[in-house]
């Protein structure tokens, strides 16, 4: 995971929207947490912690 | 009758495969080393080694094992150009690294190279992690940014990801841009590493780049920022042609 695959989230989420829908990142952890933190992902991303099941 | 002891040199340049050691003399003679003489017990003596070899994958996984301390690609016909910065990291306790943009692009570079030079200077699990991420950023921002004189910008949606990706195919396919090269350098200093990556691009400016990659909501250019996260110090040299990233 790198900038580049972030650049794709986001196109992928404004993809999203244009058909009303809204993409959620589901508990990212570790690394790829910390490249969504270091890269301001949460600002621009919805993020949710959820228990598994 | 005795071998007289090789003379003492502070890094050697063995050539590999596809490479004659007769190929190496100019550039033994510019950067003041030399090729192992015959039967010399280099290996055993820690004299730091370059490899210089036309293969690929497999001799750039040799280089950055002992005996060996870094792998520089070259071809008959491509300018025999190791570099004095290459030497002086070998020669500092380091590894080195030196590909053309068209071997290097498509390789998982930045993984094969922090994982050689976790394992040869011991580093933590932690920093090693990090300096994995920066170099992921570095590298690609020197090959498709630097060396492929590629702009990030087109990238705001699907179809601009798309004409993006096929620019770097593109470019890719023109011989004097594929053989621009990567250099990655990561040489110990009190207390971490200073891992160095330079290109043969147009450069650039740090800050303004880093100002630029602040505006929320762009959907390009993250990369410099996740850098600046990761290590200790972030400098630009060379007009931006040189990232130096310091890990402590």
């Amino acid at each position: 995971m790198d900038s580049a695959a972030l650049s794709m989230l986001l196109i992928a989420r404004d993809q999203a929207h244009t058909r009303g829908v809204e993409i959620v990142l589901t508990n990212p952890r570790g690394r790829v947490r910390q490249l969504f933190d270091l890269a301001d992902i949460p600002a621009m991303m919805a993020i949710e912690e959820r228990e598994r099941p | 009758m005795t071998l007289a002891a090789p003379p003492p040199t502070r890094a050697l340049l063995d050539a590999g495969r596809g490479v004659a050691a007769s190929a190496l003399a100019a550039a033994c003679s510019r950067l003041g080393v030399r090729v192992p003489d015959d039967g010399e017990d280099w290996r055993r003596r820690g004299v730091p080694c370059l490899l210089v070899s036309a293969d690929g994958e497999v001799e750039l996984d040799a280089g950055l094992k002992p005996p060996y301390s870094g792998y520089y690609e070259w071809h008959p016909g491509l300018p025999m150009a190791v570099s004095d910065a290459c030497i002086d990291a070998v020669s500092q306790g380091g590894l080195a690294v030196s590909m053309t943009t068209a071997r290097a692009y498509g390789l998982q570079l930045a993984a094969i190279f922090a994982g050689a030079l976790a394992w040869r200077l011991e580093l933590a699990e932690a920093m090693a992690a990090d300096i994995e991420m920066a170099l992921q950023e570095a590298v690609a921002n020197a090959l498709v940014h630097g060396n492929l004189g590629i702009s990030s910008e087109p990238r705001g949606d699907a179809a601009g990801f798309r004409a993006y990706c096929a620019t770097i195919d593109d470019r890719l396919a023109d011989p004097l841009l594929a053989a621009r090269r990567v250099e990655v350098f990561g040489v110990p200093v009190p207390g971490g590493v200073k891992v160095t990556v330079t290109d043969e691009g147009l450069g650039f400016e740090l800050n303004r780049e880093l100002a630029r990659e602040a505006l929320v909501g762009e959907k390009w250019g993250r990369g410099l920022r996740i850098i600046s996260g990761l290590a200790r110090r972030v400098e630009t040299l060379d007009g931006g042609r040189r990232v130096e990233m310091t890990f402590v």
